[in-house]
């Protein structure tokens, strides 16, 4: 008989594969407050629940995928003290596939109660 | 974009070193451009990073910043490529000499058939030995019929040898040759 696993190995399991999955919306999200650089995004991500632990050179990765599917534009911009920082803003095209996201991401909600409620 | 990478203590200069040579493994599918790009971006992220951190050294502040950015592959030791190119165009070299000495080996075989009293394996007085089409001075023929089955039993396991070699350093599936491209 197999092994039962631990329910807390289950959930930390899947909710690192959600979170993997939501990234890219949720970076999309932030850009739409207005432009953004990588330390300031990765900042704010992690003070939301459940990515307190975020590695944070994941993000870069995802971002230069994004730029180069044309969601969001990068440009460096020089700093008075520090380094340059490289500044994400999002695309038309950015912004609508976030409502396209935010549209699954609700219509996932609603196949959830509905499969819950037995329907 | 380049940043002026800049770290005041030789401890952190060895720690920066030591984070761009795993990041650059992990950008290696990258082009140059894009690279650079993500080295900037890096240094950018581990400065203001390290800005958060308030205790310790420079070293130890970057340290933390690294920790915070998150396990990056490992790049290999330095010396595994150079050593891979040594051992790959070694074994072209070796099976290329080797491998004409087993030609004329079958050459010899051949001959054998055809003039078994003059060719074969010969031992001189001396100790010494030589495989020859002609008879020898002072030197008796060991092997006599034995002489093809042997050269034959020679090449197989020398072939099998270099065959292993082959797959191991210079097919492109091989692990030395992975080593190279590393």
């Amino acid at each position: 008989m197999a092994e039962q696993a631990d329910i807390e190995d289950v959930i930390e399991r899947w909710s690192s594969q959600a979170r993997k999955g939501y990234l890219e919306m949720l970076l999309l999200a932030r850009l739409q407050a207005g432009r953004a650089y990588g330390y300031q995004i990765v900042a704010s991500l992690k003070q939301a629940p459940g990515f307190e632990k975020l590695a944070e050179g994941t993000v870069y990765p995802v971002l230069t995928r994004m730029k180069k599917d044309g969601l969001v534009t990068a440009e460096w911009v020089a700093e008075d003290t520090g380094p340059p920082r490289k500044y994400y803003t999002t695309t038309i095209m950015g912004s609508e596939t976030l409502e396209r996201m935010k549209a699954i991401w609700v219509e996932m909600s609603t196949v959830l109660n509905t499969q819950e409620a037995g329907s | 974009m380049t940043a002026t990478e800049t770290f005041e203590t030789p401890q952190a200069r060895k720690i920066w070193q030591k984070f761009l040579r795993d990041l650059d493994w992990g950008n290696r599918t990258l082009a140059a451009d894009e690279s650079r790009d993500a080295r900037a971006e890096a240094y950018t992220h581990i400065h203001e990073a390290m800005r958060a951190v308030t205790d310790g050294t420079e070293a130890d502040r970057l340290s933390t910043a690294i920790q915070g950015y998150g396990d990056l592959p490992k790049a290999p030791p330095v010396w595994k490529k150079p050593l891979g190119i040594t051992l790959h165009y070694g074994s072209i070299l070796l099976i290329g000499i080797v491998g004409v000495f087993l030609l004329g080996l079958l050459v010899m075989a051949t001959l054998e058939v055809f003039n078994p009293d003059e060719v074969g394996l010969w031992v001189y007085t001396s100790g010494d030995w030589s495989i020859s089409h002609q008879a020898q001075p002072q030197a008796t023929e060991v092997l006599g019929a034995w002489f093809i089955p042997a050269v034959l039993a020679t090449i197989i396991v020398t072939g099998a040898m270099l065959y292993g070699l082959w797959r191991l350093a210079i097919a492109p599936t091989g692990r030395v040759t992975d080593w190279m491209n590393e």
